[in-house]
């Protein structure tokens, strides 16, 4: 049935004969039935609502879990030198919940709910009209204590992913949404309807523009992910209450569609959403984060006519460079039907400018632009440069969740995704013979995970496809069964016993890795050579080491600080032997010489066949440590992704204030940049989302040049606000990650003043120009507390913030503009005031980050 | 709810199943801000609250028993709170305390050591204080404590009432109890962040140790299986085995190993064990107390037969030191951890072994190990020996100086058909 059709059959109310609505309360259990369906809750889990029937059809929707659940906020008010807690989620079906029904009329109902929790008092109310699907609700809840969210959720396991009983999410007309656990999260206004086609019964939420609404999510998964069984998610999430002052009264308004057809479900989405603008652009979807210069790409366009009549609509896209250099990339022409949702495709080549870029995407009806929309992507040769980083490990790994896995880090600008943790052996076996392996490696220590060939490598095309370099992670350990195959290749202990890292019993088997004696030549051609089988086969794109080539320090690059002292103890103990009770320190007096000589072999026979495969390690890289060993660290940071895992804790003394952590990012940054190489810090755990400890750690970790490694959990749009600042960081990924940015030294500083407030924190940078110097100045405003780890009331915003930047001779000054993240990327231009032989410029308001850049010439 | 215990055939001399309030013999030494008890649910619900080594406790006198066994369940951080972040919760008896590391999630014992007996690895926690077993939060777990003063040895049991999770030896467990009278102790150190509950319930002391269950019957062998003994091709052999698996239990930055068996094998399994297998492993005090190691002596002077393998972890490569089954060992020459040469093409094979079984073809490994005088060479390589064994007592000890990936026999890779029949030690 075509939808046109559709308005005629199913108008907004859909017609049905009027009959008094009736309810009954047994068992535990409250019916409430309409002439359409019957809807029941349970007594005994706070009146939640377990299930829908369809009068006419008889079929019923059962939700193993719905109602209301609210988030407590969990952050520390003191520094407690540890990272966050998990927060503590208040369930309704846990609650003492007091129902009361009464009839409004013979055509409507109501369901009011109350009940407490420790954070506030909830009355929810259900509306019940005798001629419709559509159940109206609205939540009041009296906060009284911190809450950062609440949402409404309803859950079934008659609904899931496609394994031979498809679920199709409407509007969207799509077969998969979310990954792993994590769900989809789509703006207000929106209805979404889920509706299992053999079974041919569905269910819908919603919430209009007024709803006090932020977002709904939509997650679909099947047993063929490893799960017991299917599941399909609908959740409407509130705005955030995070600031709300205590006491306050909140509201969430949102509909049910109780059971119904797909025809119906374009309805109940016009109804959620309105008709004003006739037509929506609903997405702008470049394809990938990251293109190459001169790459011919794409961008899809998703259309919605949500009005009732054919519409002709117009639509030219454009890209915007550098700070605000516009490319016009020309028009489409089309035809949407009522209700109809379109997918186009713009054509478009990436050019040559580098660097993040904003494709943007205008609509014309009738000649009129009625809406507008953006997206970031980026382009460049160096995936580890434009976006930011991400981990996946076999925890999750599940044939059926790749697509959506790959889409959730497209959402989140991320352009190098590793995968840890994912082969037989680290060393001997990038090339697993069988369809199914049990990775071997050190984290098995902790759990144990099965992977398969087909998975690995559909997820590998996903991600490709989006742009997104797919990293294979190796911790040169060598696995149980090749320690007793290869001795000759083990480090030994004094006891001339191999070295064993890690190891744990899982199901009775036993896992356990060794470091290797990887030290000659031969040996590492090999190893080098079983990597580009494994690309061959895989796909990789980079790899990211967690060991390193110097011998007579541990393995994990993470304990390279503890070699520090480099007094006869501290080699004792770092001391190993070879097969033969030879000593590390005997065998390779010059470490650094060894390391990066190894190194460098690794690195060309892998680039002989695959130039533009990335190396990246794990790397200690404080200026002593870089001091110690020069020619390795040259080497390992070389044009490489470097993780600074020693400096992911900023609840050590030593970085635990915005100002120590910038400083010690700041320093590790430029030494790696001076070789081309861009650091990444990780993998970041612990911040709570949508928090100010958690934004301004991001921002702080861009201005220090570095970028954010971390596990991906959250969709666009969701509480998880990190998806903006990454999407930031991308469009002026120029000004943060230009390997060209160098810091100004401390003599350098007050070249650039800043006259605003202490709490601003500033990171100063020049860069070299053909016709002169840029200054990039990147003002992150601090709150009230300098720990890190804590929570933060939103600092008070700056207006009018001065800087004042010393003119060389024969400097002119050529533009200036200010970079800001909300709502989008942008760069807005700033007037130049002369004074002396100081140019200033005044930021008119500062939220949480702004970025000055200032372009001079001679 | 009754425990997996022996109460039902032992009169307890002290039981508390909190089925009641607290009697008036509990004394409470505990301020609000400190530590709270209330019995609910007929459990004792113990409340830690943030007060860093001044948390109160609540006791009760017990009878003093030299052989008893302390048997009690726990559920750990009952309501997951998230505030436990440190250490709390302690349950002492006479002179041991037991308690529980929430951060790490590990189940602990204290008791008076020397300073050189201090956990390689644990710089700032007592001496005396040892690791016994990961436990999960929020869950019911077993636990028994079998304890003999005059043999000074204490066995710890968690949910598996068959095996220790660890075996103390010459520790005293009494202490000031001989002569002061016993009492048990149930406390807080006071390490959360917040409230933290601890369900504690079925709390009970009966004098000796527990008879072993109806049907139960003694192993006739004993396996200590080491790092290279586990896979398919080490199958256990028939029934009547128990089985013990060594660990490396935590992740070791630096070149030296640490192991531990998940569960040990108590005094009394070892000595009525027909066959014991020393599996690839160290023969250090941490891998196996020497105290049960003695045991194993006296067991194979007394009959038994104990056969070692040989491997990447075990004989010459084994740390032996001062380990008691050197004295029974049919090689010598143990001190010298590099003396091993991998074999392309072993063989050819002589020897006298009882049952015929071909050994693995492929390279092998040999620890170069010199037989003692009067030793039987049961198989050689060539001139190597590959099968050393020798009568000690009533007993024979035999050695499998070879491995490959594998075992040394396929057939049989704990080698104990190939030597002696069992019927012939």
């Amino acid at each position: 049935m075509n939808r046109f059709l559709a308005l005629f059959l199913f108008p907004f109310v859909v017609q049905a004969e009027p009959a008094p609505l009736s309810h009954l309360e047994k068992e535990g259990r409250l019916e409430i039935a309409t002439p359409l369906y019957t809807a029941t809750f349970d007594q005994k889990e706070g009146y939640r609502l377990i299930a829908l029937k369809d009068q006419q059809s008889g079929k019923s929707t059962s939700f193993t879990k719905s109602g209301l659940r609210v988030t407590e906020e969990g952050e520390y008010r003191e520094f407690m030198n540890r990272w966050f807690g998990n927060p503590k989620v208040h369930e309704q079906y846990d609650a003492a919940v007091v129902a009361t029904v009464e009839k409004v009329s013979g055509e409507e109902l109501t369901l009011t709910l109350q009940w407490e929790h420790p954070v506030g008092k909830i009355k929810q109310v259900y509306r019940f009209a005798a001629g419709t699907r559509q159940i109206h609700s609205e939540v009041n809840f009296t906060i009284t204590a911190p809450v950062v969210e609440f949402s409404y959720l309803l859950e079934s396991p008659q609904f899931g992913s496609s394994d031979g009983e498809t679920t199709t999410l409407y509007p969207d007309e799509t077969l998969w949404s979310g990954s792993s656990i994590f769900g989809f999260h789509h703006r207000i206004p929106e209805g979404k309807f889920l509706y299992n086609q053999r079974q041919q019964n569905g269910f819908g939420l919603g919430a209009t523009a007024t709803s006090g609404a932020a977002s709904i999510e939509t997650f679909l998964r099947g047993k063929q992910e490893g799960f017991p069984s299917r599941l399909g998610r609908l959740s409407i999430h509130s705005t955030t209450t995070r600031w709300n002052p205590l006491p306050s009264e909140v509201s969430l308004r949102f509909t049910l569609l109780a059971g119904g057809t797909p025809d119906e479900s374009f309805l109940f989405s016009q109804a959620m959403t309105g008709e004003d603008p006739p037509v929506k652009i609903m997405e702008v979807r470049p394809e990938k984060n990251l293109y190459a210069p001169g790459e011919e790409a794409q961008t899809g366009i998703t259309l919605r006519n949500r009005s009732n009549k054919v519409q002709n609509v117009e639509i030219a896209h454009e890209l915007i460079s550098g700070i605000d250099e516009v490319r016009s990339l020309g028009t489409q022409k089309t035809t949407l039907q009522p209700l109809e949702q379109k997918r186009l495709n713009a054509p478009w080549n990436a050019g040559q400018r580098l660097h993040g870029v904003t494709f943007r995407t205008r609509l014309f009806l009738n000649g009129k632009e009625i809406d507008r929309e953006e997206e970031v992507t980026s382009i460049n040769t160096f995936a580890p440069q434009p976006g930011q980083m991400a981990i996946l490990n076999p925890a999750g790994a599940a044939e059926g969740s790749e697509e959506g896995a790959a889409e959730l880090h497209r959402q989140n600008y991320i352009t190098v995704l590793e995968y840890y943790c994912w082969m037989p052996d680290q060393l001997f076996d990038l090339t697993p013979d069988t369809e199914e392996w049990h990775p071997h490696t050190e984290s098995q220590g902790a759990y144990e995970g099965t992977l398969t060939r087909t998975y690995l490598k559909t997820l590998s095309q996903a991600v490709d496809a989006r742009g997104i370099g797919f990293y294979a992670m190796l911790s040169g350990f060598v696995s149980l069964p090749n320690i007793y195959r290869y001795p000759e290749r083990m480090r030994y202990t004094a006891a001339g016993q191999p070295h064993l890292y890690n190891g744990a019993i899982h199901n009775g088997k036993r896992y356990a890795v060794g470091p290797a004696n990887f030290f000659d030549r031969d040996f590492v051609r090999d190893w080098a050579k079983e990597m580009v089988a494994s690309i061959e086969e895989f796909g990789w794109k980079g790899c990211r080491w967690d060991c390193n080539f110097l011998p007579n320090v541990p393995s994990d690059p993470l304990a390279m600080d503890a070699t520090s002292d480099v007094g006869a103890a501290n080699l004792q103990e770092n001391r190993w032997y070879n097969f033969k009770g030879e000593a590390s320190d005997q065998l390779f007096p010059d470490a650094d010489q060894t390391g990066a000589m190894l190194l460098k072999e690794w690195r060309s026979v892998v680039a002989e066949r695959y130039p533009d495969f990335v190396y990246g390690t794990n790397l200690y890289s404080t200026e002593e440590g870089a001091r110690r060993i020069p020619n390795y660290y040259k080497e390992a940071s070389n044009r490489s992704l470097i993780l600074l895992e020693y400096l992911l804790n900023p609840n050590k003394e030593a970085y635990h204030t915005w100002e120590k952590w910038a400083y010690h990012l700041t320093g590790a940054s430029q030494r790696i940049r001076a070789n081309g190489g861009q650091p990444a810090v990780g993998y970041m755990r612990g911040f709570l989302p949508g928090g100010v400890a958690q934004a301004l750690s991001q921002y702080l970790v861009f201005a220090s040049g570095v970028h954010w490694a971390a596990y991906v959990t959250s969709s666009k749009y969701s509480l998880d606000d990190s998806w903006k600042r990454f999407r930031h960081a991308m469009r002026f990924s120029e000004y943060f990650y230009d390997p060209a940015l160098i810091a100004l030294n401390e003599g350098q500083q007050q070249e650039v003043t800043i006259d605003g407030s202490e709490r601003i924190l500033p990171f100063r940078y020049q860069r070299k120009s053909k016709q002169g110097r840029d200054i990039v100045v990147h003002l992150l405003n601090r709150p009230r507390q300098d720990w890190i780890v804590v929570h933060h009331e939103r600092p008070e915003v700056r207006e009018n913030v001065r800087v004042s930047i010393a003119l060389k001779e024969g400097e002119k000054v050529k533009r200036a503009a200010v970079l800001l993240p909300d709502p989008y990327p942008v760069g807005q231009p700033l007037e130049v005031t002369l004074n002396g032989d100081r140019a200033e410029v005044v930021i008119p308001r500062l939220e949480l980050l702004a970025s000055l850049v200032v372009e001079m010439v001679r | 709810m009754a425990t997996s215990g022996f109460a039902h055939q032992a009169q307890p001399t002290f039981e508390e199943n909190f089925d009641a309030p607290l009697s008036d013999a509990w004394r409470q030494v505990a301020r609000e801000d400190q530590s709270r008890y209330r019995v609910e649910d007929g459990v004792l619900k113990v409340t830690c609250l943030p007060n860093p080594l001044q948390g109160g406790y609540l006791e009760i006198p017990v009878p003093t028993l030299r052989k008893g066994t302390l048997e009690f369940r726990l559920k750990v951080d009952a309501t997951r709170s998230g505030n436990a972040r440190g250490f709390a919760f302690y349950l002492d008896l006479y002179h041991l305390g037991l308690w529980w590391h929430d951060y790490v999630g590990d189940w602990r014992r204290y008791l008076p050591e020397a300073e050189s007996q201090r956990i390689h690895g644990y710089r700032i926690e007592p001496v005396g204080h040892r690791s016994l077993t990961k436990i999960t939060k929020g869950v019911w777990h077993q636990y028994r404590v079998t304890f003999d003063a005059d043999l000074g040895e204490i066995a710890y049991y968690f949910n598996d009432m068959e095996n220790p999770v660890w075996v103390d030896f010459d520790l005293p467990v009494l202490g000031r109890a001989e002569f002061q009278g016993g009492v048990l102790r149930i406390g807080s150190l006071g390490h959360v962040n917040g409230p933290v509950e601890y369900h504690l319930d079925d709390l009970r002391l009966t004098e000796g140790s527990p008879p072993r269950e109806a049907g139960e019957n003694a192993p006739s062998m004993v396996i200590l299986e080491g790092i290279g003994n586990s896979g398919p091709q080490w199958k256990t052999p028939e029934d009547g085995v128990r089985r013990y698996a060594i660990l490396n239990p935590a992740v070791a930055l630096r070149p030296e190993n640490h192991f531990k068996f998940q569960h040990f094998p108590t005094s009394e399994v070892i000595s009525e064990a027909k066959t014991i297998v020393w599996g690839d492993l160290p023969l250090t005090s941490e891998v196996l107390p020497y105290p049960l190691q003695r045991r194993i002596v006296e067991r194979v002077r007394n009959g038994a037969h104990l056969i070692l393998q040989s491997g990447l972890f075990a004989l010459n490569k084994g740390e032996a030191g001062q380990s008691p089954l050197l004295e029974i060992l049919p090689v010598k020459g143990m001190d010298h951890p590099w003396a091993w040469e991998r074999v392309e093409k072993p063989g050819p094979w002589k020897g006298i072994i009882a049952r015929s079984s071909l050994p693995a073809s492929g390279s092998l490994f040999f620890q170069t190990l010199t037989p003692v005088e009067g030793a039987d060479i049961l198989l050689r390589s060539g001139e190597r020996p590959a099968v050393v064994s020798q009568k000690v007592g009533n007993g024979r000890v035999t050695v499998l100086l070879a491995r490959g990936e594998g075992p040394l026999f396929p057939d049989d890779p704990w080698g104990i058909n190939l030597v002696v029949p069992p019927s012939q030690p």
